[in-house]
């Protein structure tokens, strides 16, 4: 028998529409990823009932894993569907939007909500200027460097918050991966200013009050990125933060 | 009960920080504390002479100064702000551990769970004791002659609102899966404690925070579980004691707590 990719995916015509089950089978080529499958799939969609289809449509951009926008549900765990490669994953293949995003249609998902945490949380650093300053770039120790690198990777994909119990409509929570860039952007000598201002709006509606310690985040992001650690030394930051507030300003 | 949890969610909304500190600290002190001596009083019924060794603890406890005072703010106002903004707060909740079947996960639902099971656990029990005498004024529990047998009747012979009587094994039940969840939800909970106050950081801190928390959870559970041991076997426990001088043990701390 003639080896095959067999798909079942969750498609939905609008935000408003049904979702409902369809299956795809495509003819077996060595290396592929899921995103690469989708694409032969945009070429021939025709269903395994024989019927020629719509195209089932999904997010993607960069194709190695440090975009974000492909994160979707392969086999039940959220993830980048350009980093799935087809030989390591148990067939069927099911394919599902990310649930806690507002769909768009099929497997595409609006994502704004990530981006809007990030401005919540003030997660960049104010340019000094676009001047000579006739100053180098101050110093950063290579173990800080290190500990910021590992934050530095976070692409916003939105698998922590997929998986994140405490995150969801109801719910005003920023996210996992909010708080992991304040505290990279906390640790950065020129983000150190505005320390502060970050702490304030993470102790604030939808902070990391809402963080519920289940830890799921940690142990379904891409990167690896230490989740839970940067939730507890923020835990900490707040709180020194939060007696500062009280007793000395 | 609506208007309250609306209220208490506006404020959440409004003061989150503060708020969930006080939640938090309120859990440990005063609430763990109370338990903590709750379960050490409770396994001084476990053994010979049991039943003495818990009511002279009783007498003594009921022998404070301003008992009122340390009731009501060491008690029952902490337990009604940690349980009202505790619901807020478990509200909040999207379980999802069918999804991502991960320990953690099932710990965070327990800690949730357990909340509420507590919850109900606790305003029977007090019924069950501390308030016994709004129905049955000779069960009223501060001040009583032999705490002991009094324990022993509610467990065993209990009539809410001198109403029919709950099945003993029922009961028996109750108390042991309430005492489960108090201890879980205490131990998850100083777990969680030293993480939002940024006292245990990394993933080897938080694990030895987290063994360290079991340890004390599975010791209360143990001098809850002696308490209940002796409890059942009251006969072996009293019968030395109680044939030489039925009353001698009893007056004595009595007298104390009158004049205190």
């Amino acid at each position: 028998m003639e080896k095959e990719i067999h798909f079942k995916i969750k498609r939905q015509q609008g935000p408003d529409a049904q979702p409902y089950w369809e299956e795809f089978k495509m003819p077996y080529a060595p290396s592929h990823n899921v995103v690469s499958a989708l694409m032969y799939l945009r070429e021939h969609p025709t269903n395994t009932r024989g019927e020629k289809v719509d195209p089932v449509v999904w997010d993607c951009n960069c194709m190695e894993e440090v975009c974000g926008a492909c994160a979707m549900i392969v086999n039940g765990e959220p993830r980048q569907a350009c980093a799935a490669l087809i030989d390591d994953l148990e067939q069927p293949i099911e394919l599902e939007p990310l649930t806690k995003f507002p769909l768009v249609r099929d497997l595409m998902v609006d994502r704004q909500k990530m981006f809007d945490a990030l401005q919540q949380v003030k997660a960049w650093i104010k340019v000094d200027g676009s001047w000579d300053i006739h100053r180098h770039a101050p110093l950063v120790s290579p173990k800080v460097q290190d500990i910021r690198y590992l934050f530095s990777r976070c692409m916003t994909c939105g698998c922590c918050m997929e998986a994140c119990p405490q995150f969801h409509e109801g719910s005003s929570f920023v996210g996992p991966a909010p708080l992991g860039q304040v505290l990279l952007h906390n640790s950065h000598p020129a983000g150190e200013y505005d320390k502060e201002e970050r702490l304030h709006a993470v102790m604030g509606d939808g902070g990391i009050t809402d963080c519920g310690n289940a830890q799921n985040c940690v142990k379904v992001c891409p990167k690896d990125i230490p989740l839970t650690d940067a939730i507890a030394r923020l835990g900490r930051q707040t709180t020194a933060q939060w007696l500062r507030d009280l007793f000395t300003n | 009960m609506a208007t309250t949890l609306s209220d208490a969610k506006l404020l959440d909304s409004k003061y989150p920080f503060p708020l969930r500190k006080l939640h938090s600290l309120c859990g440990i002190v005063p609430m763990g504390v109370f338990l903590c001596e709750h379960m050490l009083t409770n396994s001084m019924a476990f053994g010979v002479g049991g039943a003495e060794k818990f009511n002279d603890s009783v007498h003594f406890l009921h022998g404070l100064p301003y008992l009122w005072a340390l009731e009501l703010f060491g008690i029952f106002l902490p337990f009604a702000f940690h349980i009202i903004y505790g619901i807020v707060i478990a509200l909040t909740m999207a379980p999802n551990v069918r999804a991502y079947n991960y320990v953690g996960n099932w710990r965070y639902f327990f800690q949730r769970i357990t909340a509420y099971f507590a919850f109900g656990f606790i305003v029977i029990h007090l019924f069950n004791y501390r308030f016994a005498h709004w129905a049955i004024p000779e069960k009223e529990f501060i001040g009583s002659l032999n705490p002991f047998e009094l324990t022993r009747d509610g467990l065993y012979a209990w009539t809410p609102f001198g109403g029919a009587q709950v099945a003993a094994w029922f009961m028996i039940a109750l108390y042991w899966i309430g005492l489960a969840a108090v201890c879980f939800h205490f131990a998850n909970g100083i777990w969680s404690f030293c993480i939002t106050w940024g006292i245990a950081i990394s993933e080897k801190a938080q694990r030895r925070v987290g063994v360290l928390a079991a340890a004390i959870g599975i010791l209360l559970f143990l001098g809850g579980g002696l308490g209940l041991v002796g409890l059942k076997n009251a006969e072996t426990q009293i019968a030395p004691a109680t044939e030489e001088a039925p009353m001698h043990h009893e007056e004595a701390p009595m007298v104390a707590v009158l004049e205190g």
